[in-house]
Order: C-alpha cells, then sequence, then structure tokens
C-alpha cells in the first residue's frame, strides 16, 4: 500500500534521465540509425550476395598446444579455399587490447596455422596487419598478446594498420551513409584478405566474429582510438559496410577459448574448444552464433548479412569436420541484451554517449 | 660519423618538410610535428616543416592526419604545437631575421586556432541547453572537449593535444576563450578512472570500471599541469608513478618522461631507461612518432621539456 504513495521517478532523478535522453538524442541525431536500425538493403547491395551454399569447417580443438593446422589439413579438400598462388596476403587476427586474466586476443597458435594455411595455398607473401582500438602501443599488444614473438620466429611482417598510408575509398552505396572511408593502402592492395577473429560475445553487437573484426582494419590515424565514427554511424551498419569493402577471402575463427558475458572486453573466458573456416563470412558468423547458442536471424547485422554477403540459413551452410551440435553451448549473454526497463535504458543511452568500446 | 644526439635517424627521413609514421611512407601529420619538435634545433629543417605546415593547411585552417584524407582532423592541434614551438625556437636563434617568416606563419596559426576553437563535440543542441541553462545556471562550464574527427564524440587524447596547443598562447587568456578551456579541463577531469588515470575517454561501461592506459594518462597529465592540484590530478599522477617498474615499452617510456618532468618529478630512471633502448643511429626504432618522441625526451637534460607550460 505505501508503495503506491511512492513515486517511482524522484523529480532530480526524472529531470537526468531527461537530461540524459535529450543529450543522447542529441549525440545521436546526426545518424539515426546508431546501433538501432540498418537501412533496407538497396539492389545493388542485395545483388552481391553470394547465392550458392556455403561450406566451411569445425575443427575441435581442446588445446592451444595443439598443432593446429596438422588438424585442419584432412578437412581442407572440402572446403573451396582460394588458390593463393603467387598472390599477396594480409591476416588479421585480433588484438584489441590487453588484459592478463582474459581472453580478448587471437591465439598466437590460431595465427601460426593460419599462416601455415595461406602458405600451404601457395601465398608468396604472407604479412600480419592490425589496427588496435584503444591503446597506441603496439609494441605492447605485440608484446602481451604473443604475436610480436610469433612474427620474429616466423619472420613475418607486421603492419600496425593505425598508422599505415590511405587510400580513399568510395562507400556512397553503404548501410552507414559514410560516403568514403579511408582505409590501410597495405589492406587495400592484399590479394586476399584473411579475418581471424577471437569468438566474443559483444555489448552492443551481440556477437563478434569475422565480420566485426575488420573494425581493426580501419585507421586509428584518421578515426582515432576509438574508432569512434563506427560507433555513431552504427555498429551494425558499419560492420556490413567493411564486409562489403574488404571482401574477406578467409575467415578462421579462434573459439578455442572464446569470450562469454560482458564482452568483448569485460566477459569471461569459455572453453569452446573449436576452430571455425570458411570463404562466406556470413556462413562463418552466422555458424559460430548459433555455436554459442544465438540465433543469427537475431543478431540484426548477421539477418543483413544473410541478405548482401552470404549465406546465414542451416539449410544452406554445409558443416565439415566436427557437427554443429558437437560445439554448441549456451553463451552468457553481456548485460546490454539481459536488462530491460527505464533505469537501465539510461545507462544504455549514457553508454551510448561513452561509446567507448569495441 | 653520426652520434647519438645529432637526431640524423630522425632527419633523414624528413622529406621536403614531412614524415611518414615509418620510413618510406608518406606524409604524417602527426609524425610530422613530433620529429619537426624534436629537431628543432635544425633551424633549416625547422623552417621547412613550417612552410610544409603551411602549404598542408586546410581551407578550413584545420589540418588532416595526410593532405589527401578529407575533413580536418584532431591532427589540427598537433600542427598547432609545432608551428609554436618551431616559430619560437627559430625567433630566439635568428632575431630580426624573419619577420615574413613569422608573419606568415602567424596568420596560419591563427586561422588554426579559429579552426580548433569551433572544432569540438557539440553535445546538446538547442532544446538541451535551454534545459541546462535553466537547470545549471547560464554560467555552468559543461565539460566539452575535443573529437578524433569531426561529428563524434570527445576524447582525453585529442582534448589534450587541443589544450596543450592552445593553452599558452593569447587567444587562450582572451575572455571569451576561457570558457573554452574551463570545459575541456571539466572534460578531462570528469573522465578520470576510478582510482586515477585516464583511458581513450570512457571511465565505464555497463557499470563496470574500465582501466587507465599509461600513454592518454600521460597526455592528460601534461594538459593539466598548469592546473591547480586536485584528487584527480594528484590520483592519476600517483598511478603514473605506481607504474613506471612494469613501463617497458618505448611508448609509455617517452610520455612518463615527459610528463613526470613537467609535473616536477625525478625522471632520471626513465632517462636511464630511454638512453638504454637508443640504437646506434641516435633513433630508436622504425616508428618514428615514438622514435621523436623519446628523442624529445631523452633530449631533455640537454635542452628543455618543449611540453612543459609554464
Amino acid at each position: 500500500m505505501d508503495n503506491l504513495h511512492k513515486p517511482s521517478l524522484s523529480r532530480r532523478k526524472f529531470l537526468t534521465l531527461s537530461a540524459s535522453m535529450l543529450s543522447a538524442g542529441s549525440l545521436l541525431g546526426g545518424c539515426k540509425s546508431a546501433g538501432v536500425g540498418i537501412p533496407h538493403p538497396t539492389a545493388s547491395q542485395l545483388a552481391q550476395r553470394q547465392t550458392k551454399d556455403s561450406v566451411l569447417a569445425l575443427l575441435s580443438c581442446q588445446s592451444y598446444e595443439e598443432d593446429i593446422f596438422r588438424l585442419l589439413k584432412p578437412l581442407l579438400k572440402d572446403l573451396t579455399l582460394p588458390d593463393l598462388k603467387g598472390k599477396s596476403c594480409l591476416i588479421k587476427p585480433n588484438m584489441v587490447d590487453f588484459h592478463p586474466d582474459k581472453p580478448l586476443t587471437t591465439s598466437p597458435s590460431v595465427l601460426k596455422a593460419a599462416v601455415e594455411l595461406a602458405d600451404y595455398l601457395g601465398a608468396r607473401e604472407i604479412i600480419i596487419g592490425e589496427g588496435p582500438a584503444h591503446i597506441r602501443d603496439t609494441e605492447f599488444l605485440l608484446d602481451t598478446s604473443g604475436v610480436g614473438k610469433l612474427c620474429n620466429k616466423l619472420g613475418l611482417k607486421f603492419v600496425d594498420l593505425n598508422l599505415d598510408d590511405l587510400e580513399k575509398v568510395d562507400n556512397a552505396n553503404g548501410f552507414s551513409r559514410v560516403p568514403v572511408l579511408y582505409l590501410p593502402k597495405t589492406v587495400l592492395a592484399c590479394d586476399a584478405l584473411v579475418s581471424l577473429p577471437k569468438l566474443k560475445t559483444h555489448h552492443w553487437a551481440r556477437v563478434t566474429a569475422s565480420m566485426k573484426n575488420l573494425f581493426g582494419v580501419v585507421p586509428g590515424r584518421k578515426y582515432g582510438w576509438p574508432k569512434n565514427l563506427l560507433h555513431v554511424k552504427g555498429i551494425d551498419n558499419c560492420i556490413l559496410d567493411l564486409t562489403l569493402l574488404l571482401k574477406p577471402a578467409i575467415e578462421m575463427v579462434d573459439a578455442v577459448v572464446a569470450m562469454e558475458g560482458d564482452g568483448p572486453l569485460n566477459g569471461t573466458a569459455r572453453q569452446s574448444h573449436f576452430i571455425a573456416l570458411g570463404t562466406d563470412p556470413a556462413a562463418v558468423d552466422a555458424t559460430c552464433a548459433r555455436a554459442m547458442g544465438q540465433d543469427p536471424e537475431h543478431i540484426p547485422y548477421m539477418r543483413v548479412a544473410g541478405q548482401v554477403i552470404g549465406n546465414i540459413s542451416e539449410s544452406q551452410i554445409k558443416i565439415k569436420g566436427a557437427s554443429l551440435a558437437s560445439v554448441r553451448q549456451t553463451f552468457e549473454l553481456p548485460p546490454s541484451f539481459r536488462i530491460k526497463g527505464i533505469g537501465e535504458n539510461q545507462a544504455e543511452l549514457q553508454n551510448a554517449i561513452d561509446a567507448g568500446s569495441t | 660519423m653520426r652520434t647519438k644526439s645529432d637526431n640524423t635517424a630522425l632527419t633523414e627521413h624528413c622529406r621536403d618538410g614531412w614524415w611518414p609514421y615509418t620510413p618510406g611512407k608518406g606524409p604524417s601529420l602527426e609524425a610530422t610535428a613530433w620529429c619537426a619538435i624534436a629537431c628543432r634545433k635544425n633551424l633549416q629543417l625547422a623552417k621547412a616543416t613550417l612552410a610544409y605546415l603551411t602549404g598542408a593547411q586546410n581551407k578550413d585552417g584545420g589540418w588532416s592526419t595526410d593532405f589527401y584524407s578529407g575533413r580536418s582532423d584532431w591532427t589540427s592541434a598537433l600542427a598547432l604545437l609545432a608551428q609554436r614551438i618551431l616559430l619560437k625556437e627559430i625567433n630566439a636563434a635568428e632575431p630580426d631575421q624573419n619577420s615574413t617568416l613569422t608573419l606568415e606563419v602567424s596568420r596560419s596559426f591563427e586561422s588554426g586556432v579559429t579552426f580548433l576553437s569551433g572544432a569540438r563535440s557539440e553535445l546538446y543542441n538547442n532544446v538541451s541547453k535551454v534545459i541546462l541553462m535553466i537547470w545549471k545556471g547560464p554560467d555552468y562550464d559543461y565539460p566539452r572537449g575535443w573529437p578524433w574527427t569531426p561529428d563524434t564524440f570527445h576524447w582525453v587524447e585529442p582534448t589534450s593535444y587541443a589544450l596543450l596547443a592552445l593553452k599558452p598562447t593569447d587567444w587562450a587568456w582572451q575572455k571569451p576563450h576561457q570558457q573554452i578551456i574551463r570545459q575541456a579541463v571539466a572534460y578531462l577531469l570528469q573522465k578520470s578512472c576510478a582510482g586515477g588515470g585516464w583511458n581513450y575517454g570512457c571511465t565505464t561501461v555497463l557499470g563496470v570500471n574500465l582501466e587507465p592506459i599509461p600513454m592518454t594518462t600521460c597526455v592528460a597529465l601534461l594538459s593539466l599541469q598548469d592546473e591547480p592540484l586536485c584528487p584527480v590530478i594528484e590520483s592519476s599522477l600517483s598511478y603514473l608513478k605506481g607504474i613506471q617498474p612494469e613501463t617497458k615499452t618505448l611508448l609509455p617510456l617517452a610520455w612518463s618522461t615527459l610528463a613526470l618532468h613537467s609535473l616536477g618529478e625525478d625522471v632520471a630512471p626513465l632517462l636511464r631507461e630511454l638512453h638504454s633502448r637508443r640504437n646506434s643511429d641516435g633513433g630508436f626504432g622504425d616508428n618514428l612518432t615514438i622514435s621523436a618522441l623519446a628523442t624529445i625526451a631523452v633530449d631533455i637534460p640537454r635542452m628543455d621539456n618543449p611540453l612543459k607550460l609554464k
């Protein structure tokens, strides 16, 4: 009974909330699709979609101590991997940030397997490239992620994509309504781009895998640390634009130890014991989402990726190696996908203002 | 024969007054600013860089990360910082000899300052501003800093660079502009992480406190070095001093030296560490921005700290 007399929101709280909502509305006013809606695909976007069925491999892998490429090799004959003979190949791992107790970055063991795969496919030149999103100290991230040590051991060139020379790329037909993007020349000049993400939950995009990993290609020297424009113009839209522009040739997802909960930075390790390998980023990511217990149709960017990039329907994806059922788990979702109600919305708005993580 | 102190490792990569991020690449405004500051005693290079900066200035008065990369951005603050430091150096060495140069650079600088003062992130629309004025009063200095790129949010690093560029100028002391400085300072103080230090500019996500980052902490502290000591600055200084034993990579070592020196702290151990990392050619590796920052830092005892505001 007493509760009836208590206002649910104090005047102060109401004013705070109103101001927050107005300010967030103002900030996001120039970008109506910011994380909320993706424009309907145009005919030219729809025409880019891969039409044939997709084939990918799921490799059961219990630990990073395994010889991953040796385990993968028997599955390669069933995949339609590109011929890289005489071609240059840029492998893009995820080196977003560092935390000693969290699996934030692609394992060097998986990177080594990707290098061996590119070599096996005949690549003339193999370059490792990444543009970390938050920390400008790439030397530190190379050390802590183990990627630097591997590059030195294998004699591979590493390119800091944040600092590479830029090339103007037309994006007039993109979802983000950013008419041009400035992207690293090294990425645009390579013959084949390999996206090598760490599988994680993501507090704005729900799942981050091979398509979201392409955010690391966007150069900090132009867009900053973090690459705020990608958030302001809509994470989903930018994931789609980058995938359409960069057209990764191979996707290899490190899900031996993945991340669940408040990913991509504050979640916890999830032993998921698999690696996904394919050539259709939509199919690879949709399969990874299913392996996390998520329906890709409920993930906005994946749903649209199924219209403009490739296949997300299970019936159009043939899986070689381990079955999806054998690797499927139920990942804990980030809090942003578990909360409802006005107070939480305010928190989301505030976080939209902060917009500080990838 | 090269010596460790003649900065040949940097000067040999200069092309017509500009530097790339890494040898053999195209122009980088950021690398140009820091390399030119590191080589500021080389007056011929300083003049070439000032000419380059004037030529690379966009019509709106700002600069872009490289000349062909679209709208003016965060690097405008670094261009202004370099202009100020280089011109001061030239005028000190050659008084009465550079009136034309001084005039040209001053014009370019004024135009750059005008751009920068209008390039802050716009946080509130008109309705929100009215509500804020009623709620907080007309003199409320709501936190407001600079973005990396136009039409995005404000962040710690570009805001700090803008403060470093603007604070020592006459412009900053003019009454209409003081609010711009105050709001930027308020922004930095608000965005300090729990326990001190700064990251890129996000203190929490979904209720989780985020960790500070050494480099952004240094840049923010440098831009606040002339502010009265307050708990945020004290705790951030404490954080920075506390992490020094674990700081191994060049970028935070260089920034830490510059920041701690500007705040009157002992940097002798950092200088020793930096010296030990110096290559035989006098440089610090292929990343010319980091090499320049480390050079500026190790040259503090021989020259001065150009980022010191007082």
